[in-house]
């Protein structure tokens, strides 16, 4: 009976040996998740097979549109808390329709830009690999995107724009 | 337990004239004999054991390293497909301002 317990102990052994050798070979390979690294571009580096020239031009396009992005984000902010501040004062007519107007206008300008932005990066990437960015990306994009004009309220996050949602 | 006086009668009668007479097993002989002989088959050291029970502990063995393999390999993929999401998301929110919108309005107190 010794020799029962002694096997069944070296046969779990041996499992639970396979099965930490094949995490451990699984994740060698992935890249992990760092809080707060600033590196947004660790998916890119690692997800395709990019020479540096390439990654070069995608961090050089990438930090340009970076202040493109700012600008947009400080005046999308601008747009919608002024949208909240008349909304609170129980505005209408004009004044609410030019501050819907305005955002709804930002809100193409934004999705016109990093529309463009996306297209030049798959460019860069090209080919098959290229249109697999695009096929990631987009969906997320869109996702993120409005299509009416925004009336979100600042406790209440709206489901459509993004974060609260995830 | 009380006595009774004619106890010492009884044991004597009962000595006398009760027998229990059971019938041998008519396989007795042999299952003892068998008992002897497996006995002395049954290996007396560990690796004579295994060499013995080869095929059952090689199956149980491959059977257990295979779960186990496909236990860890599946978690090791969701974990990768997790991270990637991760990644994916880390990206999308450092060019879509609709996304970092989202994240400044949702601390935003006016």
């Amino acid at each position: 009976m010794k020799y029962v317990w002694a096997t069944i102990a070296c046969v779990l052994g041996l499992a639970a040996l396979a099965a930490g050798v094949t995490y451990y070979c699984m994740r060698a390979e992935a890249p992990v998740v760092e809080e707060h690294s600033g590196d947004s571009l660790v998916w890119l580096r690692h997800e395709f097979e990019l020479t540096p020239e390439q990654m070069a031009r995608i961090e050089k396009l990438h930090a340009a549109y970076g202040e493109v992005c700012e600008a947009h984000c400080a005046a999308i902010v601008a747009s919608r808390t002024e949208l909240q501040r008349l909304a609170a004062q129980g505005a209408s007519g004009t004044p609410l329709d030019e501050a819907k107007e305005n955002a709804r206008r930002l809100d193409i300008e934004c999705r016109t830009s990093l529309e463009a932005h996306v297209g030049e990066i798959a460019e860069i990437i090209g080919g098959e690999q290229g249109r697999r960015y695009l096929a990631t990306v987009m969906p997320r994009i869109v996702h993120f995107d409005h299509d009416g004009p925004p009336d979100l309220k600042p406790d209440e996050p709206d489901a459509r724009d993004g974060h609260a949602a995830h | 337990m009380k006595k009774h006086p004619q106890d010492a009668a009884l044991r004597h009668l009962l000595r006398e004239s009760w027998t229990v007479e059971t019938p041998p097993s008519p396989n007795f002989r042999a299952q003892v004999w068998a008992r002897i002989e497996a006995l002395r088959r049954e290996p007396q050291t560990w690796p004579a054991w295994l060499r013995f029970h080869l095929l059952g502990v090689g199956m149980a063995a491959v059977a257990s390293v295979a779960l186990a393999v496909i236990g860890a390999g599946s978690v090791a993929h969701n974990q990768i497909e997790h991270d990637r999401d991760q990644l994916v998301e880390q990206y999308v929110v450092s060019i879509n301002p609709h996304a970092r919108v989202g994240v400044a309005l949702a601390s935003y107190t006016p």
